[in-house]
C-alpha cells in the first residue's frame, strides 16, 4: 500500500496539510500522537524519553532500551497500518522508521518564523519575544530528538523528496501538488519494497516482544529480519535471557527461524578478489587482532545492474566469534557466486582458523548495490575497500576507488581505508621506523640545544626593545610548533610500534 | 502570471529546469542577462560584477563593503526585470532580493552530489571526479558564506523557499509538473497590491543605488523605505551636512515624490555642534 510521511515542525499547519492530503487521496491519516498513546498504554516512559532528549542528558542503559522499545512499537504500528491500507503519517521524520521501503513519499512542510510566532502568541497569549523563544526551543528539542533517534539533521533537504512552504502556498494547493506526486510510479509499492516492509514488520514485532517479555526485556539487542529468518544480535558475554530469545520469538507471527549472535566490533573488507596468502591479509589481521574485531568479507564485482545475488546459508563456523547466516532473498534468481574452492571461501577458512570470522557474501552490482548491502545495524569500526575495478586502468581505478570510498563514508559514517592506508596509518614498517628515529633525534637535539645554550637563549628572550621582543616572539612561535611536530611524530610512531594507539 | 526564482547548487540542473519551464509556461528566462544589464547601466565591468556575486567576501572586502555597493546595483537591475512579469530568474540570490513579494514563487533545486559531479565532468573536460567534487563543495561553501554575510540567512533554510525539489528521487519532469500545478493554483498570480510592492521595492533600491554612487554618503547607516513614491529615510549620521546630502540625493531620484528624512545626528556630532563646527 502507498505510504506518505509528512515531517512537520510546531505550528506549521502540518497536521492540516496531512489531513487535507489524506482526504484528497482517500488515505488513512495517522499522527504521531497515536503512536504516543499506544506507547503510554504499553507503559513505555515516553515522557522520560522526551525529557532526556530535551535536557541533553545521556540516557541510561535502561532508557536506551526504552528508546529502542518505542522505535520498535512505532515501526510495527506503521508497518501494520501500511500493509492494511494507504496511509499519510504526520510527525517527525517518520520515514526514518521505515528504512529500505523505497516507495515512501517523504514531504517536509515549513512555515516562516514570523507566522509561527503570531500563531503561538495568539493561542498561548504570549508576547512576541516569549513566543519566539518558545518556538525556537521546541524546534531545538525536535532537532535533538531526530538526531538522537536517527543520527541525522532533520533540516537537510536530501532527507525529503520535496519541501513545501505553507507561508505562501495554501494548504489546499499544497495538498493538490502532493497528490500529483503521490500518483507517480516512483511512489508506488513494488515487490521488493513490500518485502522490505514485511521484513521490517517482523523485525519490529520481534523487538517489541523481546522488550515486553520479562525474560528478555533487560537485554540490549539488535533485531533484523529477512524472509522469515530473524537475526538477533546481543552483547558479547551476555548470558541472562539469551537462551530464552528463541522461545520468546517462536510465537511471533511471520517468524520461521531465529539466529542469535554475539555482537562484536567488526571490520568490513571489500575486494573483487582475495588472496588468502597475501600481505593484505596480514595487515587486516593485525588490526583485527588489536581491536578484537571480527572480519566480515564481501567479494564485490562492480557492474551496472542492481541485482544482488543470493548467498547460500551455511552453518556457523566452530569457534568463530560471530558467525552470521544470511538468507535474505532480494531477487528471485538463485545464483551463488561462491564455492568451496573460491578465493573467498579459502580466505574465510583462514579467518575461521584465526578465530576472526564474521560472515561472507559475494555480490555484484553498482555502487548503490554495495551501499545497500552494508548492514547499518552492525558496528563496523573500519571498512577496507581495495582491489576492485581490476579491469580498469591504474588512474581510473584510483579515481573510482576514491569516489566509492567517499560515498561509503558519507553514507555509513565509518572510515574507509585502502590496504596501503592501513599500513601507513596502523602498521609499523621500515618507513615508520626511519621517521621515528629521525624525529626522535631532532627532538632530542632540540632539547639538548635549549638546555646547553640556556643563557644565550634567555638573554635573547629578555632583551629590551620592541625590535627584540618581536624577534623573540617570532622565534618562539616558530620553534614551539616545530618541536611539537617532531616530538609528536616520534611519540605517535612509538605508540604505534607498541600498538598502544 | 508570476515570477519564478530558481536557486540551486552548481550543476544541479537549474538551467535545464529554467528552460523547461520557459517552454511549458511561455515565460521569459533570465540569468546572466540581469548582470549584463546591470553592468551596462552602472558602467561596471561585467566580469568584476560576476566575481563579486560568486565569491564570498574576504576580510578586505568586508572592511570596505565593496560587495554591498555592487549588490545594490544588481538588486535594482533584477527588480526592474521582475516588473516585466512572467519571468524565470535562475541567477543569484533571487529569493533574497524578491522576498516579500507575493507573486514570486521561490524554487530550490537539490540534486545528489554524484549527479552534480557527473554533470561537472561532462561539461569540463579533463576534470577528475575528486576535483569536480572538491570544486562543487567549495562553490557550495562560498555560496553559504555569501548569503550568511550579506543577508544573515542560512542558504539551507527551507523557509527561504516555497518549494524544494529533491532530484535524487523525483525527475525533472515531475518537478516541472509540480511547479506548473503551483502556478496554475493562482497563489502566485500578480495582483495590483503585489505590483505596487514591487514598484516600492524598486524605488527603495534606486535610492540606495544613488547613495552607493556617491562615496561621501554611501556607507552611512541609513535605511530607505518607499511607498507609492514617498520615501522615508531613517538612521544616524555624524553631521548635518550628511543628512542634507542624503535627503537631496534621494529627492533627485526619478519617481520620488517626496522624501522625509528622519535621520538623527549621533551624540558625537551634537557635542561638536555646540563646541566645534560640523
Amino acid at each position: 500500500m502507498n505510504i506518505i510521511c509528512v515531517s512537520r515542525g510546531s505550528r506549521t499547519h502540518g497536521r492540516e496539510f496531512a489531513e487535507a492530503l489524506a482526504a484528497k487521496l482517500g488515505y488513512r491519516c495517522i499522527g504521531r500522537e497515536e503512536l504516543f498513546e499506544e506507547a503510554v498504554k504499553r507503559r513505555i516512559p515516553v515522557g522520560k524519553l522526551e525529557t532526556s532528549v530535551v535536557m541533553r542528558r545521556e540516557p541510561s542503559e535502561a532508557l536506551s532500551r526504552e528508546l529502542e522499545h518505542y522505535k520498535a512499537l512505532a515501526a510495527s504500528m506503521l508497518c501494520e497500518k501500511a500493509q492494511q491500507e494507504n496511509i499519510v503519517y504526520h510527525g517527525r521524520t517518520g520515514h526514518l522508521l521505515l528504512p529500505g521501503v523505497d516507495h515512501i513519499l517523504k514531504i517536509r512542510v515549513v512555515l516562516d518564523l514570523e507566522s509561527r510566532i503570531n500563531l503561538v502568541s495568539e493561542k498561548l497569549k504570549l508576547s512576541h519575544r516569549k513566543a519566539q523563544q518558545y518556538i525556537e526551543s521546541i524546534e531545538d528539542d525536535r532537532r535533538s530528538w531526530v538526531r538522537r533517534f536517527y543520527n541525522v539533521e532533520w533540516d537537510v533537504f536530501t532527507l525529503y523528496d520535496m519541501v513545501l512552504n505553507l507561508s505562501e502556498i495554501g494548504v489546499g494547493n499544497a495538498a493538490q501538488a502532493a497528490c500529483a506526486m503521490a500518483q507517480l510510479p516512483e511512489f508506488q509499492p513494488t515487490p521488493a519494497s513490500e518485502r522490505a516492509l514485511e521484513d521490517l514488520l517482523v523485525g519490529s514485532r520481534c523487538r517489541l516482544r523481546l522488550a515486553e517479555d520479562e525474560r528478555t526485556r533487560k537485554l540490549s539487542v539488535r533485531v533484523r529480519a529477512g524472509a522469515g529468518t530473524v537475526h538477533v544480535t546481543h552483547p558479547h558475554g551476555a548470558k541472562k535471557g539469551v537462551a530464552d530469545i528463541p522461545l520468546v520469538l517462536g510465537a511471533v507471527e511471520g517468524v520461521r527461524k531465529v539466529v542469535c549472535t554475539a555482537a562484536e566490533t567488526s571490520i568490513l573488507w571489500i575486494q573483487e578478489a582475495f588472496d588468502p596468502e597475501g600481505a593484505s591479509y596480514r595487515s587486516v589481521m593485525e588490526i583485527a587482532a588489536a581491536w578484537d574485531a571480527a572480519v566480515e568479507l564481501i567479494r564485490f564485482t562492480p557492474g551496472d545492474g542492481e541485482t544482488v545475488p543470493v548467498t547460500e546459508p551455511e552453518p556457523p563456523a566452530p569457534g568463530a566469534p560471530s558467525a552470521w547466516r544470511e538468507t535474505g532473498i532480494i531477487d528471485d534468481e538463485d545464483r551463488s557466486f561462491d564455492d568451496e574452492s573460491s578465493d573467498l571461501s579459502r580466505l574465510y577458512a583462514r579467518l575461521i582458523g584465526d578465530g576472526k570470522a564474521g560472515r561472507k557474501r559475494a555480490l555484484a552490482g553498482s555502487r548503490k548495490t554495495l551501499l545497500n548491502a552494508i548492514d547499518r545495524d552492525t558496528s563496523y569500526r573500519l571498512i577496507v575497500l581495495d582491489g576492485i575495478f581490476l579491469d580498469k586502468g591504474e588512474s581510473t581505478r584510483k579515481r573510482l576507488l576514491t569516489e566509492w570510498s567517499n560515498a561509503i563514508t558519507e553514507t555509513v559514517k565509518v572510515p574507509v581505508l585502502s590496504i596501503e592506508q592501513i599500513v601507513s596509518r596502523y602498521r609499523f614498517g621500515v618507513r615508520q621506523a626511519v621517521g621515528m628515529v629521525a624525529c626522535g633525534l631532532v627532538a632530542a637535539a632540540s632539547v639538548w640545544a635549549v638546555f646547553h645554550f640556556q643563557e644565550p637563549i634567555l638573554g635573547f628572550l629578555g632583551r629590551e626593545g620592541m625590535k627584540w621582543r618581536i624577534l623573540a616572539t617570532a622565534g618562539v612561535a616558530l620553534f614551539v610548533p616545530f618541536f611539537a611536530q617532531m616530538y609528536g611524530t616520534f611519540t605517535h610512531s612509538l605508540l604505534k610500534l607498541f600498538k598502544f594507539d | 502570471m508570476a515570477i519564478i526564482t530558481i536557486t540551486r547548487g552548481m550543476k544541479s540542473g537549474g538551467d535545464e529546469l529554467a528552460r523547461e519551464l520557459e517552454r511549458r509556461l511561455g515565460y521569459k528566462c533570465m540569468g546572466r542577462e540581469v548582470i549584463t544589464a546591470c553592468a551596462r547601466k552602472y558602467n561596471i565591468m561585467e566580469e568584476d560584477l560576476y566575481e563579486k556575486l560568486t565569491e564570498a567576501p574576504g576580510i578586505w572586502h568586508r572592511m570596505t563593503r565593496e560587495h554591498s555597493r555592487f549588490l545594490i546595483y544588481v538588486k535594482c537591475a533584477l527588480i526592474e526585470a521582475a516588473l516585466e512579469d512572467n519571468i524565470i530568474y535562475h541567477g543569484y540570490a533571487g529569493q533574497l532580493y524578491l522576498g516579500g513579494i507575493d507573486h514570486v514563487l521561490k524554487i530550490r533545486l537539490e540534486a545528489p552530489m554524484e549527479v552534480r559531479v557527473a554533470n561537472m565532468m561532462d561539461e569540463e573536460e579533463g576534470l577528475s571526479a575528486e576535483e569536480a567534487s572538491a570544486l562543487l563543495h567549495k562553490a557550495d561553501e562560498n555560496r553559504r558564506r555569501w548569503v550568511k554575510f550579506l543577508y544573515d540567512k542560512d542558504w539551507h533554510d527551507p523557509a527561504l523557499y516555497d518549494f524544494v525539489a529533491n532530484l535524487g528521487k523525483i525527475t525533472m519532469k515531475t518537478a516541472v509538473g509540480i511547479i506548473e500545478t503551483l502556478i496554475e493554483s493562482g497563489e502566485f498570480a500578480t495582483t495590483p497590491r503585489s505590483v505596487s510592492r514591487l514598484e516600492d521595492l524598486l524605488l527603495e533600491s534606486e535610492v540606495q543605488a544613488a547613495f552607493a554612487a556617491d562615496d561621501r554618503i554611501w556607507d552611512q547607516k541609513v535605511t530607505v523605505s518607499a511607498q507609492n513614491g514617498f520615501v522615508t529615510l531613517r538612521g544616524l549620521v555624524k553631521a548635518r551636512k550628511l543628512r542634507n546630502m542624503l535627503a537631496e540625493t534621494a529627492e533627485a531620484v526619478k519617481g520620488v515624490k517626496r522624501c522625509d528624512a528622519h535621520i538623527s545626528l549621533s551624540s558625537d556630532s551634537l557635542r561638536g555642534g555646540i563646541f566645534g563646527h560640523d
